[in-house]
């Protein structure tokens, strides 16, 4: 019986079978026969996240380009699915060709948030293969990991065989083609090319690094060996205009996420809000050209059939040439009654008449960021934006028949007291009497949700260094909002405190904090992203038996001179950069966006152009 | 909306001054495809017409949308073999030439076999007709069909349906029409005629599943087929 026919009964008996079964209209099936490198790209969340996952389908598309290699993928089985493969011992597959996965030569993981860190460990398990690095047998497929979480890849040593850190288009064909090499020429063991592999930059191999550490816990020293380079730095792509880019992407059977066409419209940021990750770690900006991306868009479009196209990149509007995008882009949708979405767009500066083109198709609701209630509180996070654009945003919406405006802030930041979570609840009972001050507005009842995030540091940011809220001020501090609220025209949503604190102590933990994640998936963590499967007891259970504190790697105020467990890990930013930021964070002071003025962050080291230029 | 001078390949509606072609496409949905639900499938066959490039008609209003109706929703797990959907063009279109050009985007799993006018109207499907092919975990074969027939020869067949408000406690019995049960080397056939209807409708793995739960068996599917759908006179619906 082949996995096919075996999987068939077993289908039947879980919730959204189509998940496991592949066969979707443009999935690559190749003959195993007539390649010599297989590598299955996993997305350690469910199939319906993982399939909306760009990245993976970036480098699916790029592999799959090159006819020696087949690229697969493989998502994090539900519950259901998973208890039925252990009891009928099926091994975990590729969902292309359903061959086990320990037949594949790499398997690769993209991280895109902490929570799903058991799930690598599980799905290694369901795949057969010892989770740990160290015991995994000399034929076991490599294990590798790229995403923006690799930017602190030490949580995963234990686990991960290599990691690509920056964007993968390039580095990844380089190490596919250094594994084909050696596998021809005989001279592949698992050590010999991992040790070759460090070579290649962008790539870090955790095994050729020794960590030492302080009495007080702190790091000593991160000695490379083996002639592994002492500082990993990430790589970028220089042109994102020629840069391949998939001209289709596979069309699940089943409903997902984000199930639509999406157009990446560049790389980077050149606002430096100072909580945001992504803000940094993708630095510079690069953008993709107006006829390149109506291109793209267009191919997308016709070969998948969506009639949904989303822009997608960190802040659109600061496209260098988003007037024209837009407005060619929104004549081809219009035409093809293809539904555009625009996701963070700020339409400040527009024209008239794109303004108008664009609210005619954005009228699903309206959504802003002002991420903090106060002014010296935005400040303290460069966001830059000010009360009056908020209350004019909304005086627009409003007038233009909007009754519902959805706020995103954040709480548990950097130098904010109980008053300043007030005035989160204050900024929106101000948007809920704005509305009633207007003469023009709708004859309906206006509702304002706020949804409010806690903080959570991240490495390669000016936060890095700062002592996450505990528990007890975390909670103290929804109260507080809480008790700012005086309407029932306000509803509030807040994220769980729990997978906060978890989040904190992973995303700037070491490589022990591998022993928690070890430990905790051994007692059965997994999916901890998924509230029905969370259970913040065991991993309190499994920190403590690792010998760890929350309080050492989320709480701890770090010295500014500390070694980091992520500072052999180059993302361009240089540390002198970040400290300075976080020095004028703490005096609520703004810098200015890439545009207006460079700050000097570094990243520019990265460009091959080496006029010190980032931004047009 | 009316009609006019309609032939076998396609009926001419008339809509707000503008006649529209209408054309009922019967296909096959099996392998993988069987997993799709029933929305997702509408989705699917959406897309499909996106990438064939057909001049399709779609709905007036505010956010027009493919238009496109099924006669009975098939559900997640079943194959089908002479399932429909009706669409309409702008333009007056050859039934083969759209066959084509349809099939040629379809995913795998979902073939149109051949595009007429409608004939029949849905609310006229009274019965199907459904193959299955089932074995239970830890029972021989033999076993289960004594099992099995011995559960179908009750006086009532009592079963629990999800409905929109709740469960609900139905009696299965009066909705099969006829029955036959083969003893196979891969496990127990089992050819049915059952209700299938707007009114009244019996899903055929709903009689195995009730089975299934009452003698605390986890059947195993290895086939599940719906046939062909009936009208109330034993007509094909076409
Ligand atoms: S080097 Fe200057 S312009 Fe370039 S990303 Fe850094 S701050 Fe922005």
């Amino acid at each position: 019986m082949n996995v096919k026919e075996q999987l068939e009964p077993l289908l039947l008996k879980v919730q959204k079978p189509a998940r496991y079964i592949g066969g979707e209209l443009h999935s690559i099936v190749k003959d195993k026969n007539t390649v010599d490198f297989r590598i299955a790209l996993g997305f350690p969340d469910t199939y319906e996240i993982g399939m909306s996952h760009l990245g993976l389908k970036i480098l699916y598309d790029i592999i799959n380009a090159d006819p020696h290699c087949w690229a697969e993928r493989v998502y994090t089985p539900w519950t259901d699915f998973e208890a039925l493969m252990r009891e009928k011992g099926l091994p975990l597959y590729g969902l292309e060709s359903l061959d086990p996965l320990s037949e594949f030569d790499v398997i690769g993981f993209s991280l895109q948030y902490e929570l799903s860190y058991t799930n690598v460990l599980n799905m290694l398990d369901l795949a057969g293969l010892n989770p740990l690095a160290a015991e995994r047998a000399e034929d076991a497929p490599v294990i590798i990991a790229g995403g923006p979480c690799a930017s602190n890849p030490e949580p995963l040593a234990d686990f991960i065989d290599l990691f690509q850190i920056g964007e993968g288009e390039e580095v990844m064909m380089e190490m596919i083609a250094l594994y084909r090499g050696m596998k021809a020429d005989g001279s592949y063991t698992k050590h010999e090319f991992l040790r070759r592999a460090a070579q290649i930059p962008g790539i870090y191999v955790p095994s050729l690094y020794e960590v030492s550490y302080h009495d007080d816990g702190t790091i000593a020293a991160v000695t490379p060996t083996e002639g592994a380079p002492a500082k990993v730095t990430k790589r970028i792509i220089q042109d994102m205009s020629s840069v391949r880019y998939p001209s289709t992407f596979i069309v699940p059977y089943m409903e997902t996420v984000h199930d639509r066409a999406v157009l990446e419209v560049m790389r980077g940021c050149i606002r430096g809000c100072r909580f945001c990750q992504a803000g940094f770690i993708y630095r510079p900006l690069r953008a993709k050209n107006p006829d390149v991306l109506c291109a793209q868009g267009k191919a997308l479009c016709d070969s998948t059939g969506y009639d949904e196209l989303s822009l997608s990149s960190l802040s659109t509007s600061d496209h260098p040439q988003v007037e024209e995008l837009l407005t060619r882009m929104i004549d081809y949708t219009d035409e093809k009654k293809i539904g555009l979405s625009l996701p963070s767009l700020r339409v400040d500066n527009f024209s008239e008449e794109l303004l108008e083109k664009v609210s005619r198709i954005h009228k699903t609701g309206l959504t802003f960021a002002p991420e903090a209630g106060n002014q010296r509180m935005r400040n303290v996070i460069n966001k830059n934006v000010d009360e009056d654009e908020i209350m004019n945003t909304c005086k627009i919406a409003f007038e233009g028949g909007y009754t519902s405006v959805k706020l995103y802030f954040m709480s548990s930041l950097p130098t904010e007291t109980d008053e300043d979570v007030r005035d989160i609840g204050r900024l929106a009972q101000r948007i809920v009497d704005l509305y009633f001050s207007l003469e023009k507005r709708p004859r309906k009842m206006v509702s304002v949700s706020i949804s409010v995030a806690v903080f959570v540091p991240k490495c390669d940011t000016p936060f890095q260094w700062v002592g996450q809220d505990d528990f007890a001020t975390i909670e103290r501090k929804q109260a507080a909002l809480l008790d700012s609220i005086r309407s029932r025209k306000i509803s509030v949503a807040w994220h769980d405190v729990h997978t906060s604190v978890l989040e904190g102590v992973i995303a700037r933990g070491d490589r022990r904090v591998g022993r928690a994640i070890y430990l905790a998936w051994k007692k059965g963590c997994r999916l901890d992203s998924w509230s029905e499967c969370f259970d913040y007891d065991k991993w309190m259970e499994a920190i403590r038996e690792a010998g760890l504190t929350v309080e050492f790697y989320a709480s701890r105020t770090r010295d500014l001179d500390e070694i980091l467990p992520w500072d052999h890990i180059d993302v361009g930013v240089s540390k002198n950069f970040l400290k300075r930021e976080w020095e004028k964070a703490q005096r609520a002071e703004v810098t200015k966006n890439c545009r207006e003025q460079c700050a000097g962050c570094g990243a520019s080291r990265l460009l091959d152009r080496k006029d010190g230029v980032c931004v047009e | 909306m009316s009609e006019k001078n309609s032939d076998q390949n396609r009926k001419i509606v008339v809509i707000q001054g503008r006649d529209v072609y209408e054309y009922r496409a019967f296909y096959k949905k099996f392998e993988r495809a069987k997993y799709i639900s029933h929305l997702d499938l509408y989705r699917a066959i959406q897309r499909t017409f996106q990438r064939a490039n057909i001049p399709v008609w779609y709905t007036e209003g505010y956010h027009p949308h493919i238009y496109l109706t099924f006669p009975m929703p098939i559900f997640l797990g079943c194959e089908g073999v002479e399932e429909s959907f009706d669409f309409r063009t702008t333009v007056d279109c050859s039934p083969s030439q759209l066959m084509d050009q349809l099939n040629a985007a379809f995913p795998e799993g979902i073939r149109i076999t051949r595009i007429q006018a409608p004939v029949h109207k849905a609310a006229e499907i009274t019965k199907a007709d459904y193959t299955m092919l089932f074995t239970a975990d830890g029972i021989d074969n033999p076993v289960l069909l004594d099992r099995w027939n011995a559960f179908l020869q009750q006086e009532r067949i009592p079963a629990v349906k999800h409905t929109k408000k709740g469960p609900k406690e139905i009696d299965l019995k009066p909705m099969i029409y006829s029955i036959h049960t083969e003893l196979t080397e891969k496990g127990l056939l089992v050819q049915m005629q059952v209700c299938c209807g707007i009114e009244q409708n019996l899903n055929a793995t709903l009689l195995s599943d009730a089975f299934g739960a009452k003698e605390g068996l986890s059947l195993n599917y290895h086939l599940i087929r719906r046939d062909q759908m009936l009208l109330e006179n034993g007509e094909r619906f076409s």
